[in-house]
């Protein structure tokens, strides 16, 4: 298990250095910046008033005052939008955590050793699970960082919270996206569910908070679970807990139909989606 | 240790009625197998005959639709993991990690045996078939890249080596140079089981041959048995010509040549004991039989395709 969760980190450097480097750069640009825009608070108001409510609702933001709270902040500048950026990483990496291997055959010849399909599973996922967490420690950090220029009255506990949260979001859509991997006959189709899922969720809970008369439908929408840079005001810790245990429903969803799977070798097609269109015979047929 | 008596005692392979359908593709339709413990058994048929289906079973790759399948006198579902333990396995379609380094993904797939493999084992296989474990594999070609699989199937001395097209790609010397390792870990005990479309190579050094027709196994025997059964190409010259066509008559042969009555060309099913003796009355100048090989044996199996 350690062999595989030891070369899955290896593998997966470049991907924590390049997206935890970004972010966590980004993240601290973007908290230097808090200063200077309470010092403009007025003109700010101003220009906020003419914004169209549409693009306040994708940013997250109820009411314009709430633009200048450290968390209503951040949230607007950094972490409204971060499940969208960062779960392209998620969905990727979570979709390719055994289908890419298995569709480039060498899981054909790794599962050749005496490597059980539990322990593989696991192995490959703890990295993943770690990939995640190390992006979303670098964004803190940037945050932290961030923090050194400007004054806030804000803890490194509070700071974490956000993206704590953007974490629970990552592995819900990350391991939605391995799941659908070991259901869909492909690693390109499964990745387009879970990217599907996370774009229809960000749309649906943007309407909820435009039109409260669709809260009731954007409250299954995932997104409405994450709390983003409001959680620096408070962790809803039910939340919290609910993603991650839908997430484990997931990973075991995925184990268990790994265990049941046919590995293929390179080149080999999955199951075929049901057909739509009739075969022309049957079509014949029925004219 | 009574486990290890028992295994001991067991084939290396045997599969019993063993199915495995792919929709309505059936591949396998009932396999009865059996690989003897320290032999060399070379799997032979055509493309779609079930070899690599059978050897993808035998590994839990794929589960069978029904039948009964031990390796080592373990159920390879069961005991999936003891199995693979046991075994060295080359995949007829070797694909490694193209970023890394020869020696890299050897120590990598050495770490999922544990380490088991010594590496001065591992650098001496690699000497021996002149494999540079410092190119990165998107670099080798296709042959250097099957020495890597070779390097691996061999390299923590398996019971059974199970491997599938082994050669394939490699040069006339390192082929020389893995049948020896063959042969070699045979003499240290383990038993190898590989598939092949090269008959030339399996008849050089398989103790036995399987032939899968249609998923099913149509033949077992050493391959000297195999084209001593098979069809003997014959040419008789006459002093003078002769009444040829009583050579019809004769139980196995079929006379496909014999322009002029002096020369006879004839194929023989079987052994030649009866031609050799209704031949007797005529005088011959000359006989020439040639002695088929395993691919004309082989063919025997597939004329109907």
């Amino acid at each position: 298990m350690w062999t595989n969760f030891k070369h899955s980190i290896i593998r997966s450097r470049w991907q924590i250095i390049g997206w935890g480097l970004i972010m966590g750069f980004y993240g601290a640009y973007m908290v230097s910046f808090y200063d200077n825009l309470l010092g403009m608070q007025d003109q700010f108001m101003e220009l906020i008033a003419n914004y169209p409510p549409e693009l306040l609702a994708a940013l997250g933001v109820s009411s314009p005052e709430e633009l200048f709270s450290v968390g209503g902040y951040l949230n607007t500048y950094v972490f409204s939008y971060m499940p969208l950026i960062v779960g392209v990483l998620a969905i990727l990496a979570g979709s390719g955590l055994l289908a890419s291997d298995e569709e480039d055959g060498v899981l054909d010849l790794i599962m050749g050793h005496p490597v059980s399909r539990v322990r593989l599973f696991i192995g490959r996922l703890l990295a993943f699970v770690a990939t995640l967490t190390a992006v979303a420690v670098l964004l803190w950090a940037g945050l932290a960082i961030g923090t050194l220029t400007v004054e806030l009255d804000l803890s490194m506990i509070n700071l974490m919270w956000p993206s704590l949260s953007l974490l629970a979001a990552l592995l819900f859509f990350g391991t939605f996206s391995v799941m659908a991997s070991m259901l869909l006959p492909s690693r390109k189709i499964a990745a387009m569910a879970a990217g599907g899922l996370l774009a229809a969720s960000f749309l649906l809970t943007m309407f909820g908070n435009l039109d409260p008369t669709l809260s009731a439908i954007a409250d299954i929408s995932p997104l409405s679970y994450y709390q983003g840079g409001g959680a620096i005001e408070g962790v809803e810790w039910t939340w919290l807990a609910g993603q991650l245990l839908i997430s484990i429903v997931f990973a075991v969803i995925a184990l268990w139909r790994f265990q049941k799977r046919e590995i293929r070798v390179a080149g080999e097609r999955g199951f075929s989606l049901p057909r739509l269109r009739l075969r022309r015979s049957e079509a014949a047929q029925q004219a | 240790m009574i486990d290890d008596l028992k295994t001991n005692a067991e084939p290396a392979i045997r599969t019993k009625g063993l199915t495995k359908n792919y929709g309505e593709v059936r591949a396998l339709r009932g396999l009865d197998l059996e690989v003897r413990r320290g032999e060399i058994f070379g799997f032979l048929g055509p493309n779609g005959a079930g070899k690599t289906t059978t050897i993808r079973c035998l590994l839990d790759m794929i589960r069978p639709s029904g039948g009964k399948a031990e390796v080592l006198g373990f159920d390879p579902q069961r005991d999936s993991v003891e199995v693979r333990a046991r075994v060295g396995y080359l995949p007829g379609e070797l694909r490694l990690y193209g970023y890394m380094k020869a020696g890299a993904m050897l120590r990598f797939l050495n770490g999922q045996r544990g380490g088991r493999a010594d590496w001065d084992d591992v650098e001496e296989l690699a000497e021996r078939l002149g494999l540079d474990m410092n190119t990165p594999i998107k670099n080798l070609s296709k042959g250097n890249k099957q020495k890597v699989g070779v390097v691996q199937a061999f390299m923590h001395q398996p019971e059974l080596m199970i491997m599938d097209e082994p050669t394939s790609g490699l040069d006339p010397l390192v082929q020389q140079e893995v049948f020896s390792m063959i042969q070699e870990a045979r003499a240290k005990g383990a038993t190898a089981f590989f598939s092949s479309h090269v008959l030339s190579e399996v008849e050089e050094i398989a103790d036995r041959v399987g032939i899968i027709r249609q998923g099913v196994l149509v033949e077992s025997a050493n391959p000297s048995d195999l084209i001593e059964r098979s069809l003997h190409r014959v040419t008789v010259r006459f002093r003078e010509p002769v009444d040829w066509k009583m050579l019809t008559q004769v139980p196995g042969v079929e006379v496909f040549e014999a322009d002029d009555g002096v020369t006879v060309s004839l194929q023989v099913e079987g052994e030649m004991d009866t031609l050799v003796k209704s031949l007797a009355k005529y005088p011959i100048s000359s006989l020439e039989t040639e002695r088929p090989s395993l691919e004309e044996a082989f063919l025997v199996y597939y004329e109907d395709n």
